[in-house]
C-alpha cells in the first residue's frame, strides 16, 4: 500500500491536515462552550472521514487512533455526556498524534514507530475516558441503540448524516469477514468501525482510480488488518461490555438488510455511501460520505489547484495589467469612438480579473488564528495561567504567502504574550486584576493594509527590566539607557539577542525571537509596533500588506526620472509654497532641512541630493518657492521627501532588481509603466539610511524609533514662553515661577559682579538666561535700551531669584512631552513642540544653582534636606558600584504623589532613570488609597508633594502612620515650602525626609540613604 | 529587434575533429568581441534606458525587454576604454545565472564558427580592466576576437 502515487498521497494529507485544523478548532469551541449541534457533527464528521481515508491508504495506527477517537466523541455528539478536561485533552493528544504521523509520512511515507507508540497509551485513555464519562448514561445509550435501529432499518436520506452513513456502509459489509463481529456493538454507540472492512472492500474489489497503479490488495490484506480492528475493540471492550447485548439486534439488523450485489457498485460509487449523481468525491474521500453529504453544495463548488499554477495566473494578470494601462495611454491620443469603448471595456475587464485573481489567493487570517486556541491552552495549563484567548476579525483576508508568513512570528508573539505577559493568577489578584488573563488578537484592514494585533492585559513591559538587561548585554551604556525615552526602550526587545525573561523556558526566553519576528515581518513588507504600559499590558501591532505582488503606488519625479513608491509608506503629499512672512516653509536645521508639519518637526530629505542627480544646496530648498514634500513613514521615524512633482497613482507590478544592483539599498525594484518605461521603486527605509536619516538613533541599534505616529503619553503641563531677545522659542515650567515682575533699568543695581534689584525688602538676584547659558546671540546685556526689564522671579530655598528676560510672551499649556534627549547644555530640560514651534524648557533651578556657584566662585546654595525620622533599612549591604545600585532600585517601587504633571512627569523620569519603578498619583487621597490597596510591602517608599488638591501631604502621611500595614512606610516630602515651620509640621506627622523640590541628586541620594543602599 | 537564431551549439559530430564553437561577436570601440552563441538569448536594437542613479558607473540603467527588467551594462565603462561611446547602443541580452543582462556594445558582428583548439591564451599585457573578463583569443582573419566570459562577467559584478 506505501506504492500509493504520489498525488494521491499529497491529497489524503492535505486534507486530513485541513481537517485536523477544523477539529482542532471545532474542539476549541466545545471546549468554550460556544459550540452548537452542527459543531459536534462536523468534530465527528472529520474524525470519521480521518479515519475512512487512513485506513483507506494503510496508515492502520492513524485509523485506529482516529476510531477510538471517534468512539470517545460519539456519546458526546449525542448529548449523552458533556466533555470532561481530561477527555479533552486526550483529544487534542489524538490530534497531535495524528498530526505528527501525516507529517511523518509525507517525509519518509510512513506513520513513524516513534509515534505510533503513543498509541498504546492514548487508546486505552481515551476508551477509559469513555466508559467513565459514560457512567451513569447506560440506559440513555440503550435507548440510543433502539434509535439506530430504527435508522439501519429505514436507511432514509433524510437521517441524520453520519448516523445514516454508518449503518449504509454496514449494510454492504461482507459479513463472512470475522472483524464485523466484534465491532458491531459499536455501532450502538454510534462508531462505525464496521465500516473499516468495508473501506478494505473498496481497494479490495474496486481499485480506485486514484490509486489504480497501486498492487491490488490481496482478500488476505483485508484480514491482515482485520485482527487490528479487533484488537483496537479488544482495546475498548471494557467501554462497551454493557452494550453488547442491546448491540445485537441492531447489528442483526443491520445484516438483515444487506444487499450483497450492491456491494461492487455501492463501493466504487463513494466507497461505502450514496452513489449521488456526478459526486466523484468518492474516489479521494472513501470515508467521507457524511461530511460529504452535509456540504453537499460546498463540495461540488470548490476545486483544488496547485498555488503554483494560481502563482503563473497572478503573473500573466500582472502582465496584463501592465498592457492594459499601455492601451489605456494609446486610447488617450486614439480619437477612434470605438477603439476607445473597447478599450474601455479592456480596462473594467482586466480590473475585474486582477481583483478575482488576488482573491483566489486570498485566505482568511483566522486559519492560522484559530490554532492558537490551542496553543494558548495547552500553554496555560502548562504555566499554570488563566488565560482567555479572544479572536477577532478572523474572516479578514490575506494573500495566502502572507498568511504563511505571518504565522511563526504570531505564534512567537502569541506565546510570548502568554509566556512573558500574563501573570500568574495569584499575581494577577494581588495586582488587582481578574485572575484571567485576556490575549486578543484582532485584526482588520485598515488603509489597504492588514492589521494584526495581539493585546494582553499583563504587566507590561518595564523599563527597568529592558534597561538593565540591555546595559549587561552591552546594547548601550547606563548613560545611553537614562536619556532614552520610554517608546525606545521598550523597543529595544527587538535587538537581537534581547530576552527579557527570568528564566529560560521551554516556551521562551531564548533571546532568539523578537528580533526574527521583526525581520520576518519586514521582510514580508510589513511593519512591527509595540506599546506597552506597566501593569495594563503590551499590544503588538502587526501591519501586513494584502499582497505582495501588485502594490498600489505612488509616482514622483525628479529632473525628468520618475520614481516609484508603495503607498503603505506614502503618509500624506505637502505643497509647501513660500510666502512673504517665511512661515510654513522649508527650515535649515544645522544645515539640514526641516519642515514644521502640524507642529511636528518633520526632517526632509531631497531625493535628487540623496540620489546624487543634481546637488541642490540646502538653501535654494528653503528658496524654492514651491517644495513638493512626500510624507514617508519608515521605521526609523516619519520624514519627508522632496521631490519636483507627483505624478499619479497607480497598480505596479514589482519586479526583482538583478543581483548586482541588490546593493543600492535605495530601491526595492522596478515596475514597467503604462508607457512602457521602466521605473525604479524607491526602498523608504533605504532612502532614510541613505540619507543618514537613523544616524540619530544609532545608539539604539536595532531599536525601532517611531517619532511621528505615536505619541508619548503625557499630562498637559503650563508654561510660561519668554523672549530671551535670541533666537527660538524659551519656555520655563509655570509650576517653578513665583511672580513675574517688570522693573525700570535703573533700578537695576550691582552689587559685585551679580545685578540685582531691590524687591519686597530684599536683594533679588538678577540671571540673564541668555549669558549664562551662553546661548548664540546672546549680547553681554541684553537690553540696555529697553525701558522695561521682565522678570520671572523664582523661588528656591526661600530666596528669591530674578530671571531676566527680554519679554514674557504667553501662558501656554502643552500636551507633549519634553524631549530630554535635545538638551544640549545643562539648564536646559530639553524641547517640546508647541503648534508649529519647537520650544526649549529652561530648567530654571539648574540655572539658579549654576548662577551661584558661579558668583560665589564654585560652593553651590545648600541644599536642603532634613532627616526627620530614622528608618530601618530594607537593604542591609551597600552597593559597591552604580549599576550595583541600580540593580537594588530596580525592585523598589516607588509611589509618587504629585499634582503638578510638570513635576510628576519630572520626578517619575529621574527616579526611573536612576532605576526606580514608579508609579504615579496625582494627589494625597488617591495616593492613600493605592497604598491601602496594595499588598504588604508593595511600595517600598512614598515620595509625596505637600500642596495638592482633596488630600495634602501632610495629611496623607498622617493617614499612612494611622494604617498598620504603612506605619513604617518610609515618606519623603519633596516641597517647595522649606520654611522651618513647615519642616516641623513635616516632622510632627511622620515624614522621613523633608526636601526641596527638585534636585534629582538629592532625593535619590536620600532614597538610597533610606533604604540602605549607601551606607 | 532581430532575435538571433541561435543556432544550436553544433559541436561537431566528427568524434576525432576538434570542437566546433559558435560565436556571437560585436564591436566595441572598434575591437572585437565574442561570446558563446548559446549563451546570448537575442540582439535588441537601442532601446529606452532607466537611469539607475547611485548604481556604479558600468550599469547603463534597465530595459524593459517585453515585460522584463533587464539591467544594461556598459561594455565602454565596464573595461573603462578611454574612447567615448556612441549614442545609441545595441543589446547583446545574455543569460546568466537565472536572470538576464543586457550587454551594450557598438555594433553586431557576425555569427563565427572557429575550432575549439586554435585559441591562443590571453596575454598577460592586456589591462586587467578587459582581461578579468576574457577566457581566450582568436585569430579570425585579419581581425582579433576576445573572448569574454559571460558568467565572469556576472560574477564579478556581483561579488
Amino acid at each position: 500500500m506505501s506504492e500509493l502515487p504520489k498525488e494521491v498521497l499529497d491529497e489524503y494529507l492535505g486534507e486530513t491536515r485541513e481537517m485536523l485544523e477544523r477539529l482542532s478548532m471545532n474542539l476549541g469551541m466545545v471546549e468554550k462552550k460556544t459550540h452548537n449541534d452542527e459543531t459536534l457533527n462536523s468534530i465527528y464528521r472529520d474524525m470519521h472521514s480521518i479515519k475512512g481515508s487512513s485506513y483507506l491508504f494503510g496508515f492502520r495506527h492513524i485509523g485506529e487512533l482516529a476510531h477510538a477517537m471517534e468512539t470517545a466523541l460519539d456519546p458526546i455528539r449525542h448529548k449523552l455526556v458533556t466533555v470532561s478536561s481530561s477527555m479533552m485533552d486526550a483529544l487534542y493528544g489524538g490530534l497531535d498524534l495524528i498530526g505528527k504521523m501525516t507529517e511523518c509520512i509525507s517525509e519518509n511515507g510512513a506513520e513513524g514507530d516513534h509515534n505510533t507508540s503513543g498509541l498504546a497509551n492514548l487508546i486505552p485513555l481515551l476508551a477509559d475516558l469513555t466508559v467513565s464519562s459514560l457512567g451513569g448514561h447506560l440506559r440513555a445509550s440503550n435507548d440510543r441503540a433502539g434509535a439506530h435501529e430504527s435508522i439501519l432499518n429505514h436507511d432514509s436520506p433524510s437521517t441524520s448524516t453520519t448516523a445514516k452513513g454508518t449503518p449504509s456502509m454496514l449494510t454492504r459489509t461482507p459479513v463472512s469477514n470475522p472483524a464485523p463481529v466484534s465491532n458491531i456493538h459499536f455501532g450502538t454507540m454510534g462508531t462505525p468501525p464496521v465500516e473499516n472492512p468495508a473501506v478494505f472492500s473498496v481497494t479490495k474489489l474496486a481499485p480506485l482510480t486514484a490509486s489504480a497503479s497501486s498492487p491490488v490488495p490481496q482478500p488476505s490484506k483485508t484480514l491482515e488488518f482485520s485482527p487490528a480492528s479487533v484488537q483496537a475493540a479488544k482495546s475498548l471492550n471494557g467501554a462497551t461490555a454493557g452494550h453488547v447485548m442491546t448491540a445485537t439486534p441492531s447489528a442483526s439488523a443491520a445484516s438483515e438488510t444487506t444487499p450483497s450485489p450492491a456491494v461492487a457498485s455501492a463501493l466504487v460509487g463513494g466507497g461505502g455511501g450514496h452513489d449521488s449523481g456526478g459526486h466523484d468525491s468518492g474516489g479521494r474521500k472513501p470515508a467521507d460520505d457524511g461530511a460529504a453529504k452535509d456540504d453537499h453544495g460546498g463540495d461540488a463548488s470548490t476545486i483544488r489547484i496547485q498555488v503554483s499554477l494560481l502563482d503563473n495566473l497572478m503573473n500573466l494578470v500582472g502582465e496584463l495589467v501592465l498592457v492594459r494601462n499601455q492601451v489605456i495611454q494609446f486610447t488617450d491620443r486614439n480619437t477612434d469612438q470605438d477603439f476607445q469603448k473597447l478599450s474601455q471595456r479592456l480596462n473594467i475587464v482586466t480590473s475585474e480579473l486582477q481583483n478575482d485573481v488576488m482573491k483566489t489567493r486570498m485566505q482568511p487570517v483566522g486559519t492560522i488564528l484559530t490554532k492558537f486556541h490551542r496553543v494558548v491552552r495547552d500553554m496555560s495549563r502548562d504555566l499554570g495561567k488563566k488565560i482567555e484567548l479572544k479572536l477577532e476579525g478572523v474572516e479578514t483576508e490575506l494573500d495566502k504567502t502572507l498568511v504563511e508568513a505571518v504565522k511563526d512570528p504570531l505564534t512567537h508573539l502569541v506565546r510570548n504574550s502568554v509566556d512573558h505577559g500574563l501573570e500568574k493568577p495569584e499575581e494577577r489578584r494581588k495586582n488587582g486584576k481578574s485572575e484571567t488573563g485576556t490575549v486578543v488578537i484582532r485584526s482588520y484592514h485598515e488603509g489597504g493594509q492588514v492589521i494584526i494585533e495581539i493585546k494582553d492585559d499583563g504587566r507590561g513591559l518595564s523599563r527597568e527590566k529592558i534597561g538593565q538587561k540591555a546595559v549587561e548585554k552591552g546594547l548601550l551604556t547606563e548613560e545611553q539607557l537614562a536619556r532614552m525615552p520610554e517608546r525606545d526602550v521598550q523597543a529595544l526587545i527587538f535587538a537581537p539577542g534581547f530576552s527579557t525573561a527570568d528564566k529560560v523556558t521551554n516556551i521562551s526566553g531564548r533571546g532568539v525571537g523578537m528580533d526574527v519576528v521583526k525581520t520576518n515581518i519586514e521582510r514580508i513588507g510589513g511593519a512591527i509596533d509595540l506599546s506597552s504600559k506597566v501593569n495594563q499590558g503590551t499590544t503588538i501591532r502587526l501591519k501586513i500588506p494584502l499582497t505582495l505582488a501588485i502594490i498600489p503606488a505612488l509616482v514622483i519625479k525628479v529632473e525628468g526620472t520618475r520614481f516609484a513608491i508603495a503607498q503603505v509608506k506614502v503618509v500624506e503629499l505637502v505643497r509647501v509654497e513660500r510666502d512673504k512672512k517665511g512661515s510654513g516653509r522649508i527650515e535649515l536645521l544645522q544645515g539640514r532641512p526641516v519642515y514644521r508639519l502640524r507642529g511636528q518637526l518633520l526632517p526632509l530629505i531631497d531625493l535628487c541630493a540623496t540620489l546624487n542627480i543634481k546637488a541642490d544646496s540646502p538653501d535654494d530648498l528653503v528658496l524654492k518657492p514651491i517644495n513638493n514634500i512626500v510624507v514617508l513613514n519608515s521605521e526609523s521615524g516619519m520624514f519627508g521627501l522632496i521631490v519636483d512633482e507627483v505624478v499619479d497613482n497607480a497598480d505596479i507590478v514589482v519586479k526583482p532588481l538583478s543581483k548586482m544592483l541588490k546593493n543600492l539599498s535605495t530601491y526595492s525594484g522596478a515596475t514597467i509603466m503604462g508607457d512602457g518605461a521602466v521605473v525604479l521603486i524607491l526602498d523608504v527605509p533605504g532612502l532614510a539610511l541613505a540619507a543618514h536619516l537613523s544616524s540619530g538613533s544609532e545608539e539604539t541599534r536595532g531599536a525601532t524609533r517611531d517619532l511621528g505616529t505615536e505619541k508619548n503619553l503625557s499630562d498637559a503641563a503650563e508654561y510660561l514662553f519668554v523672549d530671551l531677545g535670541v533666537s527660538g522659542h524659551y519656555a520655563i515650567p509655570l509650576c517653578l515661577v513665583n511672580r513675574l515682575e517688570e522693573f525700570e533699568p535703573n533700578l537695576v543695581e550691582v552689587s559685585g559682579a551679580q545685578r540685582v534689584v531691590r524687591y519686597r525688602d530684599c536683594l533679588l538676584p538678577l540671571i540673564q538666561i541668555g549669558k549664562h547659558l551662553d546661548l548664540p546671540g546672546a549680547g553681554s546685556d541684553v537690553k540696555t535700551s529697553a525701558d522695561r526689564i521682565s522678570i520671572v522671579v523664582i523661588s528656591k530655598l526661600n530666596r528669591l531669584f530674578g530671571l531676566e528676560v527680554k519679554n514674557i510672551v504667553d501662558i501656554v499649556q502643552i500636551n507633549s512631552t519634553i524631549d530630554s534627549n535635545l538638551s544640549d547644555r545643562p539648564g536646559i530640560h530639553g524641547s517640546l513642540i508647541h503648534g508649529s514651534e519647537v520650544v526649549v524648557v529652561l530648567d530654571a533651578h539648574k540655572i539658579i544653582d549654576d548662577s551661584v556657584k558661579k558668583i560665589s566662585g564654585g560652593s553651590a546654595l545648600p541644599q536642603t534636606a532634613f532627616k526627620l525620622r530614622e528608618t530601618k533599612a530594607v537593604i542591609t549591604t551597600a552597593a559597591k558600584s552604580d549599576a550595583d545600585a541600580r540593580t537594588m532600585r530596580g525592585k523598589l517601587k516607588i509611589l509618587l504623589a504629585e499634582d503638578t504633571a510638570f513635576f510628576r512627569r519630572h520626578v517619575k523620569t529621574f527616579l526611573e532613570e536612576s532605576g526606580f519603578t514608579v508609579v504615579t498619583v496625582v494627589n494625597g487621597e488617591e495616593g492613600f488609597k493605592t497604598l491601602e490597596e496594595a499588598r504588604l510591602n508593595e511600595y517600598a517608599m512614598v515620595v509625596t508633594d505637600i500642596e495638592m488638591p482633596i488630600l495634602d501631604g501632610f495629611e496623607m502621611v498622617k493617614k499612612i502612620r494611622a494604617l498598620e500595614k504603612t506605619a513604617n512606610l518610609p515618606v519623603i516630602a519633596l516641597t517647595t515650602r522649606v520654611r522651618k515651620v513647615d519642616i516641623d509640621r513635616g516632622k510632627e506627622v511622620g515624614f522621613n525626609a523633608y526636601l526641596e523640590k527638585f534636585n534629582g541628586e538629592i532625593l535619590v541620594q536620600n532614597m538610597d540613604l533610606i533604604f540602605g543602599i549607601v551606607a | 529587434m532581430e532575435p538571433h537564431t541561435a543556432t544550436k551549439h553544433s559541436t561537431g559530430k566528427d568524434v576525432k575533429g576538434p570542437m566546433r564553437i559558435q560565436y556571437s561577436t560585436f564591436l566595441v570601440a572598434k575591437r572585437m568581441y565574442g561570446i558563446d552563441v548559446t549563451r546570448v538569448q537575442e540582439v535588441v536594437r537601442p532601446m529606452t534606458t532607466t537611469k539607475i542613479p547611485l548604481a556604479d558607473n558600468f550599469v547603463h540603467g534597465l530595459i524593459n525587454l517585453r515585460g522584463q527588467v533587464v539591467t544594461a551594462l556598459s561594455l565602454h565603462d565596464l573595461f573603462k576604454l578611454k574612447e567615448k561611446a556612441p549614442a545609441e547602443l545595441m543589446n547583446v541580452i545574455c543569460k546568466a545565472d537565472g536572470a538576464l543582462i543586457s550587454l551594450l556594445v557598438d555594433e553586431i558582428g557576425d555569427v563565427v564558427e572557429l575550432d575549439s583548439n586554435e585559441f591562443e591564451q590571453t596575454p598577460n599585457t592586456i589591462p586587467e580592466g578587459v582581461r578579468r573578463f576574457m577566457t581566450k583569443v582568436y585569430k579570425v582573419g585579419d581581425n582579433l576576437l576576445s573572448i569574454l566570459d559571460v558568467d565572469k562577467i556576472f560574477h564579478a559584478l556581483n561579488g
